[in-house]
């Protein structure tokens, strides 16, 4: 088995502590409007859990594609993007489909990995900020 | 008469939700390029590594959003529209 690059670990677990973070918010908007059951808990974890995975799964096939030549990399990135679609629409039918999850709450969850990427920049800015204070 | 409706606001939720996963394609294509110029910048450089791999796949998810929102918009015509849109046929009459 190939080993893990530890960027993709950092960038794995920012992203899965933002969807956390989110998941909590999105509760609450669900609590305070009133429509907050056990299917919105369900679907959120669903859609979380199927946003992180697909994110992790991206960021394996970016840290193989790029030990390859061009031509390769590119075949390799639209073949693992069409499988990872392929994943996200069959995870989202199934909690479309089925009473035990919120159809809301299982589409809204996956967007959270792309709410935390416009987050970024500000963090890696501070990050920065940080190191120049320190030099 | 309403079956005939019926149908047809079914089929055209199915069509909706067909063309709007051609969306899905634009990211694959991007992603590819995008991983493509990372590659030959990896070796032109290969100590930037972990700096290119890092900002390609913050831009790789970027880009994959384009065709989340294609998917959401078929989930969205295939299981929750038709039942709204039958309601409001079926209350109209």
């Amino acid at each position: 088995m190939k080993k893990i690059e530890p960027v993709i670990k950092k960038e794995t677990v920012y992203i899965a502590l933002w969807t956390l973070v989110l998941s909590v918010l999105m509760q609450a908007v669900f609590l305070v409007v009133g429509k907050w059951d056990f299917k919105v808990i369900t679907g959120n974890l669903l859609g979380g859990g199927a946003a992180v995975l697909n994110f992790f799964l991206m960021c394996l096939g970016v840290q193989s594609a790029v030990e390859k030549d061009e031509r390769d990399a590119k075949s390799m990135i639209r073949m693992s993007q069409s499988l990872r679609m392929f994943l996200l629409l069959a995870i989202a039918a199934f909690g479309a489909a089925f009473p035990f999850f919120n159809t809301w709450a299982v589409l809204i969850s996956l967007f959270f990995p792309r709410i935390a990427i416009i987050f970024r920049p500000r963090f890696n800015k501070d990050e920065g900020e940080n190191q120049n204070e320190g030099e | 008469m309403l079956e005939l409706a019926i149908g047809i606001i079914l089929g055209c939720c199915a069509l909706g939700a067909g063309i709007a996963m051609i969306a899905g394609i634009g990211p694959g294509i991007g992603e590819g390029n995008a991983v493509a110029k990372a590659c030959e910048a990896i070796g032109r450089q290969p100590e930037s590594k972990s700096a290119v791999t890092s900002t390609m796949i913050m831009g790789c998810a970027i880009a994959e959003t384009t065709g989340l929102y294609a998917l959401v918009v078929a989930i969205l015509l295939i299981f929750v529209a038709p039942g709204i849109m039958v309601d409001v046929l079926v209350s109209a009459i």
